[in-house]
């Protein structure tokens, strides 16, 4: 049995994070070299769209990621909060700007993939909104705790903003069943067979983990900063500093 | 890319950069974080004389 109680400690988890950093980044390239193969060399032209659709490959790795990083931060925060544990709430502060970052990649190129589709950059359904209030969520978690200088307050307000906003998740990835939307539908979905070729799912589903790797490399490195900012008070990171020199 | 070129290396483009920023923006916090607690222990103002540690 794993004691996972040990690695919820600041000086197990920030080597342990430190060892994972560079497989997850070389993951994350090895996904992502697949991925563009299959995305711009074996998947076919779109019969509807042309060569334009080929932006949905980093388009839905980056929306899926956009809320998957925030339910994911909500956890945390929402474990930090209720349990006091000084690690998850610094994990959920090293995952909100990797999370807005996704956001903002989704936004851009559902709009340079609206215009020549749809004949339009933006336009106010209930997906493209909630989605840019998923980015404003993202920044308002970080402006908030940047505001409070206290790491405990700071951490305590941002997981309360970070639970309640949780709700427009949901909202986002059902807004294109529950309203008449612009966006299209979901073409992948657990329950049911995907509508595209096979092809371009698999190129799709490459770009999502490759997307997935390189944030949990891109957290894992801003969590050790975090870490050793927030611990630099303790032995381990007086040891550890020690031995850098 | 079918007259669709600005449109989807637009999109890869910028993904790229932003990619690229962020991690170059993780390598120097990190770098700056080093430096500034290595001179903190130098200068022997290490963390245990710091008044905002109210963590447990």
């Amino acid at each position: 049995m794993i004691n996972w109680f040990k690695y919820s400690s600041p000086q197990t988890f920030f080597p342990l994070a430190g060892e994972m950093v560079p497989w997850f980044f070389a993951l994350a390239v090895a996904f992502g070299a697949a991925g563009l193969y299959i995305g711009f060399f074996v998947a076919p032209t779109d019969a509807q769209q042309g060569e334009a659709y080929r932006i949905i490959f980093i388009h839905v790795a980056a929306a899926w990621m956009s809320m998957f990083l925030y339910l994911v931060m909500a956890f945390w925060a929402g474990v930090g909060l209720v349990f006091n544990t000084r690690l998850s709430a610094m994990v959920a502060q090293a995952l909100a700007p990797t999370g807005a970052l996704m956001t903002f990649i989704a936004l851009w190129t559902g709009a340079l993939w609206g215009k020549p589709t749809w004949g339009t950059w933006w336009v106010w359904d209930a997906r493209l909104t909630s989605e840019l209030i998923l980015l404003f969520l993202y920044l308002g978690f970080i402006a908030l705790q940047a505001a409070i200088d206290e790491p405990r307050r700071a951490d305590k307000a941002g997981a309360v903003l970070a639970l309640v906003g949780a709700v427009n998740v949901p909202i986002i990835y059902f807004s294109v069943k529950w309203w008449n939307t612009l966006h299209q539908g979901a073409s992948v979905s657990l329950m049911a067979a995907p509508t595209m070729a096979k092809t371009m799912l698999w190129g799709m589903l490459m770009m999502a983990l490759a997307f997935w790797m390189y944030a949990l490399g891109a957290v894992l490195v801003r969590v050790r900063s975090i870490l050793l900012e927030r611990e630099r008070h303790t032995d381990w990171v007086a040891s550890y500093l020690g031995r850098l020199r | 890319m079918g007259g669709y070129a600005l449109y989807v290396w637009g999109s890869y483009a910028v993904t790229a950069l932003v990619f690229a920023l962020e991690a170059g923006a993780l390598a120097k916090r990190r770098k700056d974080t080093l430096e500034r607690l290595l001179r903190l222990r130098q200068s022997g103002i290490d963390g245990t004389e710091r008044r905002d540690e109210t963590e447990t």
